[in-house]
């Protein structure tokens, strides 16, 4: 940038703050406000109480989020359409420096004042939080992550507003498309759980709606002056808002589809999924969970009819069928925890393990502080650390242990606190020996972490699920901890012995059933425990075969059978016929990636059709809009491939020449070109009445003349 | 270097399929005060806005100083000055303020001259240009275009609004920045009273068609008024070419008539008239009746016509 262009970009910049640092600090003030009022909670003994640690920081997210979608709408309009009037603009425009340097100085200092504007509240929030004696829970600067990220997400929502203030087009057309656009700028969030990632895939969704801005305010309508980094820009948003438009009514055809679907006696399409009976038979079990009688949904029973896997039907005995608990293999899935939970959730850098009824008011709250694998005890009263503990901790109060916990946490309940609750860590489950769960305690007690493992397991532990709920005696030796790690599921007894391990494949999905012994067996005889694991290659659609396979307490595999398919969802069904038709080939593209039912079945006519349609449509509009042959093959094999998104992305993009009667031919000529598409004449000159003056002494010569 | 500064080339709006300035070809003679005329909504502004690209043509081309009208360079641009419709400024700033923005644009920067025209309108440099009067404003608005010493200057409509003492001012300034004989300027107005004391060329819009482009005098020598006295009621008026309207009386018939020739001449003399007489026409009624509604005005001869 020259000297001459710094001075233009530092003027404009001093203008636009100067001009609108106003809504910039009403936009402060009213998200500070609304912190203020998100992050409290009444009762009737106080009426304005700081939320617990979690519900605090939530909110200040959900506030933050709100706030900067509606802070960066304010500043991206305010920032254009009071100036869009026809002098102001002018006068603008004419500033005798590129509309680069005039559009970034405009951007700069609005993203300077939105930052400022969200970003002061977020701070003046932290430090309060961080100020020992404010908050009886523990401050991570990282807790701070969240709204920085929301905030940098709402750039897009930025730069979406400065784009449908810029574009003319219709309000109640495409104009604010671009804002569907900004508003998947937020994706990114919750595309993954680190940070960075989500700070690396951020400028995917930025440049794209920062270039579509800049092109809007250097070209305005003229297509011709737009870059082609600024029409690719452009083409994306206006493509990333066509989808998001198509996906909202996708969904509500979809659903309309279900419902008329359901219309009748009973929901037309049966859920089913596989059981056992306590015979040890295995069935599948058909479920109408829904009725609709009146327009009103009502569930009549659970289980309408039982069949075995060749077929046959089985007389149903509701008391006799066990259906099977999944299992989680997948850390994804599995939350709350610090090693796989989002940097959105303050669980991550500390979590409450204690939460007593929120009604009552606990003398100490507990935290589980996973940077420094420790547990730490606030007071209440004066809202600071009282205790810090470790898993053998056996300290006075006043001393900190120094042991750690073993492995990142994976899950700590939240509600409990009860003696046998497992406290799962990646490489070790602890049991407390003492009754916290009602959240008073003696600082002073001594308190005891009993691991369940005599040493550590090898694999990361994923899950943990106990065969039944914890509200029997703490030495009731009838239940087993299902651990899941990566690629198997290992049953442990209470003890902490293992006693089987079940391999299972990668990308796959387990339930089991444990059935206790007592209840007999026709097939195997015998009064041991036995438990079968269902496993079910874990894909978006069924259409897959899964196994079963029934194993003794010491592990031994007594039957083994296939599971045929079950039939997919109406819902996939529909969203399948209806992707197939808007996009086709994008559909068949992520059939093939996340259907294993054979791709090649959408290669029927109806796609390809579909396809054709829109390859046709594609090629027409832009032919209408005057395009050369080059363009409009390009556009037709856009369309071909991205369907109907991108005939409505071309429909929205350009200004369509207006179509005048030619008056050599009558047909419809577009105005834009000199001569008529169809017969080739020229546009007549202006009719002479002979009142015409002109000097025709070199000085003019009129287009009249001239024609 | 080239004898015009601006040339348009068959330069065509359309805002949707309406035609609002139709194929129009003009240059603009360097050093001269040219006069853009025409009525509201004939296509004025519009056709400034597309010589400076602020709006897209929809056919033809402008050059303006030599360069292509929608891609002017910020070098060029520095070289027009615009005074835009309005007379915007920015309300919030002061009129010092104003000046230190606007200045930080330009490489020329011209302070004498944006004191002098500030002081010429009385101006305070500390009051908010939101606060000034419109004829203030106006002439904050020309500081700021006359400062930076423009080679060409483009004024869409500088007197709307203004008070006659205003107006005399605006353009006893625009004649101050023509002291230099390269400069020149382009101005719109539907006042001729200004038109004539200024420019030197004129060019007329009517209906978006450009009728009229020409030296003052020309204008004033081809738009002619004729009185033909009748001993009685005078006969409907006849086909003439360049006819703008016609006014009967009981026996007097006046014809105002552009372009007038040994043709017309001859036509008048076969409606068989006592006498015909050229009328005096001065420089704003010949705009106003070559603007003004075509075709025949009569106060009562059409009730005697309908009675006979």
């Amino acid at each position: 940038m020259n000297a001459g262009n710094f001075r233009a970009f530092c003027a404009m910049f001093w203008k636009e703050c100067r001009e609108n640092a106003k809504w910039a600090a009403l936009a402060a003030v009213g998200l500070l406000l609304a912190l203020v009022v998100g992050a409290a909670k009444s009762n009737q003994v106080l009426p304005y109480q700081v939320k617990p640690y979690d519900e605090f920081w939530n909110a200040v997210y959900t506030v933050i989020g709100f706030g900067s979608v509606l802070t960066a709408l304010l500043l991206g309009m305010l920032q254009i359409l009071p100036e869009r009037r026809r002098d102001q603009w002018a006068f603008l425009m004419h500033r005798p420096a590129s509309r680069a340097v005039l559009f970034w100085g405009k951007a700069c200092a609005g993203l300077a004042l939105y930052l400022l504007a969200v970003g002061c509240p977020l701070v003046a929030v932290s430090i309060w939080a961080a100020v020992p004696g404010n908050m009886a829970a523990p401050f991570d600067p990282r807790l701070m992550l969240p709204g920085v990220a929301t905030i940098l997400c709402g750039v897009n929502i930025y730069f979406a507003a400065l784009i449908v203030a810029l574009r003319p087009a219709r309000w109640h057309g495409s104009r604010i498309l671009p804002l569907l656009a900004g508003a998947l700028g937020y994706f990114p969030l919750g595309l993954t759980n680190e940070f960075w990632w989500t700070m690396a895939v951020l400028p995917f969704t930025v440049v794209p709606l920062a270039l579509a801005a800049w092109a809007s305010f250097v070209a305005e309508s003229a297509e011709a002056r737009r870059s082609y980094a600024g029409r690719a820009g452009l083409a994306l948003t206006m493509f990333a808002g066509c989808s998001v438009v198509l996906f909202a009514v996708f969904a509500i055809a979809v659903g309309f589809y279900s419902d008329v679907q359901r219309q009748g006696s009973y929901y037309s399409e049966a859920t089913q999924d596989y059981g056992v009976l306590t015979s040890g038979r295995f069935v599948r079990a058909t479920s109408f969970p829904v009725r609709i009688v009146g327009g009103r949904y009502v569930t009549p029973q659970q289980i309408s009819e039982l069949h075995d896997l060749s077929g046959r039907f089985v007389p149903y005995y509701p008391d006799a069928l066990k259906t099977p608990t999944s299992l989680m293999l997948t850390g994804t899935q599995y939350a709350p925890n610090a090693w796989n939970v989002s940097y959105m959730q303050p669980q991550r850098y500390a979590q409450e393990i204690v939460q007593p009824l929120r009604a009552s008011s606990p003398r100490f709250r507990w935290f589980y502080i996973a940077p420094r694998r420790r547990i730490v005890l606030y007071s209440t009263k004066t809202r600071r650390v009282v205790r810090e503990i470790g898993p053998v901790d056996s300290q006075s109060s006043d001393t900190l242990g120094t042991a750690q916990f073993l492995g990142s946490p994976v899950s700590l309940p939240v509600s409990s606190g009860l003696t046998n609750t497992p406290y799962v860590f990646s490489r070790q489950i602890y049991r407390l020996n003492t009754d916290i769960s009602s959240g008073d305690f003696d600082p002073r007690a001594r308190l005891a972490w009993i691991p369940l493992f005599h040493k550590p397991l090898p694999e990361a532990i994923v899950s943990v699920t106990p065969s039944r709920s914890f509200d029997g005696p703490a030495d009731d030796t009838q239940y087993v901890y299902y651990v899941c790690t990566a690629h198997a599921v290992h049953v442990v007894a209470p003890k902490g012995q293992v006693l089987f391990s079940v391999p299972v494949p990668d990308g796959n999905k387990v339930s089991v059933v444990d059935l206790p012994g007592a209840h007999g067996d026709a097939v195997h005889g015998g009064n041991d425990t036995r438990y079968f694991f269902w496993i079910f290659p874990n894909r978006i659609a069924t259409g897959l075969q899964g196994t079963v396979t029934e194993y003794s307490p010491h592990g031994k595999v007594m039957q083994r059978e296939i599971l045929p398919s079950l039939p997919p969802s109406i819902t996939i069904a529909a969203s399948s016929k209806l992707s197939a038709s808007v996009a086709p080939m994008i559909s068949m593209f992520l059939a093939a990636l996340f259907l294993q039912s054979a791709p090649l079945a959408l290669l029927k006519a109806g796609p390809l059709g579909f396809s054709a349609i829109w390859a046709s449509l594609s090629w027409l509009v832009l032919k209408r809009g005057g395009f050369q042959g080059r363009t409009r093959i390009a556009g037709a094999l856009a369309g071909l491939f991205l369907g109907l998104p991108f005939l409505l992305t071309i429909l929205s993009l350009y200004r369509w020449p207006s179509r005048i009667d030619c008056p050599q031919c009558g047909k419809k000529r577009v105005v834009i070109q000199d001569r008529c598409d169809h017969c080739g004449a020229a546009f007549s000159a202006p009719a002479r009445d002979g009142t015409e003056i002109y000097e025709t002494s070199g000085l003019v010569m009129t287009h009249t003349e001239a024609a | 270097m080239n004898d015009f500064v601006i040339e348009t080339h068959g330069l065509t709006k359309y805002y949707g399929t309406r035609e609002v300035v139709s194929p129009l070809d003009l240059a603009v003679p360097r050093g001269s005060i040219f006069g853009f005329l025409g009525r509201n909504g004939a296509g004025k502004s519009t056709t400034i806005r597309m010589m400076l690209g602020l709006v897209e043509p929809t056919r033809g081309s402008a050059t303006v100083l030599g360069q292509d009208s929608r891609s002017l360079t910020p070098e060029l641009r520095a070289r027009v000055g615009y005074l835009a419709e309005g007379h915007h400024v920015y309300g919030w700033m002061t009129v010092k303020e104003c000046g230190e923005w606007q200045s930080r644009f330009y490489q020329n920067w011209n302070w004498g001259v944006y004191n002098g025209v500030v002081d010429h309108f009385g101006l305070n440099p500390k009051t908010k240009a939101k606060g000034l009067s419109r004829g203030e404003r106006a002439g904050l608005c020309l500081a700021l275009t006359l400062a930076p010493e423009p080679e060409l200057l483009i004024l869409d409509d500088p007197a709307l609004g203004l008070d006659p003492v205003a107006r005399r001012s605006l353009l006893q300034s625009m004649l101050y920045v023509t002291r230099r004989a390269d400069r020149t300027i382009l101005f719109s107005s539907h006042l001729l009273s200004d038109v004539e004391r200024v420019a030197d060329h004129i060019a007329i819009l009517d209906r978006s068609v450009l009728r009229a482009n020409c030296s003052l005098e020309t204008f004033q020598d081809r738009v002619r008024q004729v009185s033909l006295k009748f001993p009685g009621t005078p006969p409907p008026p006849p086909a003439i070419p360049g006819l703008l309207h016609s006014f009967r009386t009981e026996n007097e018939m006046v014809l105002t008539i552009a372009n007038m020739s040994p043709d017309t001449d001859r036509i008048l003399k076969s409606l068989n008239p006592k006498s015909i007489d050229p009328m005096p026409l001065g420089l704003e009624d010949a705009f106003i009746s070559y603007l003004g509604d075509r075709g025949e005005q009569s106060f009562f001869i059409p009730d005697a016509e309908d009675v006979a």
